[in-house]
């Protein structure tokens, strides 16, 4: 069983780059398919995103990333001590409207839903924690 | 991300490479926002390089499909990485831009 890894960022865009990085690394050592570990990477941003622009809005919050090997899976937990925000609240957006009637976001908690195998909220001793699960294999 | 601008007889076609990330995006933005403010209305974004895209991507494209959208204008991606291709189907954008295989065809029909 190998320890879980963490990663503490500050509630900055300009980190996103640098995640996805460690993620590459950790999920080729663990033998992830390039397709998993892009939509890991694509999960991973958008929660990431979700919380600097809705949840800190400020660079200086910390953004805490702790991805643990489970079995077949990778389980990435992110925690943030942001206003309490569940983003599976949101609803669906409409992605049969047209061009003039889309509305430009609301897409990244969409993304997470549809690429991941398992996606988690809860508030829990003053901090939202998102728990994100990739199976190896779909 | 790297991009490289060419112009085909006023027909632009922007050709992509890496990551269009939330980090990313903006810069694509302003390099289609400098076509369209030169009146450049035929815009093309190349693909074949970009090997992933998130929602701060597919918002630049979002954008800019509404504001190429006049008669005469045309605005289209082309050479799609499957990864790439699959975020789009996902988010529904598939039916929304047109999306050609090669560079050839879609300016062919341009």
């Amino acid at each position: 069983m190998d320890p879980p890894v963490t990663l503490k960022i500050s509630s900055d865009i300009a980190e996103i780059p640098e995640v996805s990085a460690r993620l590459e690394e950790l999920m080729e050592a663990y033998g992830f398919a390039p397709e998993a570990i892009l939509d890991t990477q694509l999960a991973v941003e958008e929660a990431i995103t979700n919380i600097i622009v809705h949840g800190y809005k400020r660079p200086d919050g910390e953004i805490q990333i702790t991805c643990s090997r489970v079995s077949d899976a990778i389980e990435i937990r992110i925690a943030d001590s942001a206003p309490p925000f569940d983003p599976l609240s949101l609803p669906e957006p409409d992605l049969s409207s047209t061009v003039s009637e889309r509305r430009i976001g609301g897409l990244g908690i969409y993304l997470i839903r549809r690429v991941m195998d398992g996606f988690f909220y809860r508030y829990e001793d003053g901090k939202n924690i998102l728990t994100l699960i990739k199976k190896k294999a779909d | 991300m790297d991009i490289t601008t060419a112009d085909r007889e006023g027909k632009i076609v922007l050709s992509v490479t890496g990551r269009v990330d939330t980090s990313t995006a903006p810069e694509l933005e302003q390099a289609i926002n400098r076509q369209i403010d030169d009146q450049k209305r035929q815009i093309l974004l190349n693909f074949a390089g970009v090997t992933y895209i998130s929602s701060g991507g597919l918002r630049v494209l979002l954008a800019t499909a509404k504001k190429l959208k006049n008669p005469g204008d045309k605005f289209g991606l082309c050479c799609l990485a499957p990864e790439v291709l699959k975020i789009l189907k996902l988010a529904g954008f598939t039916s929304i831009f047109a999306i050609y295989p090669s560079e050839g065809e879609a300016l062919a029909g341009w």
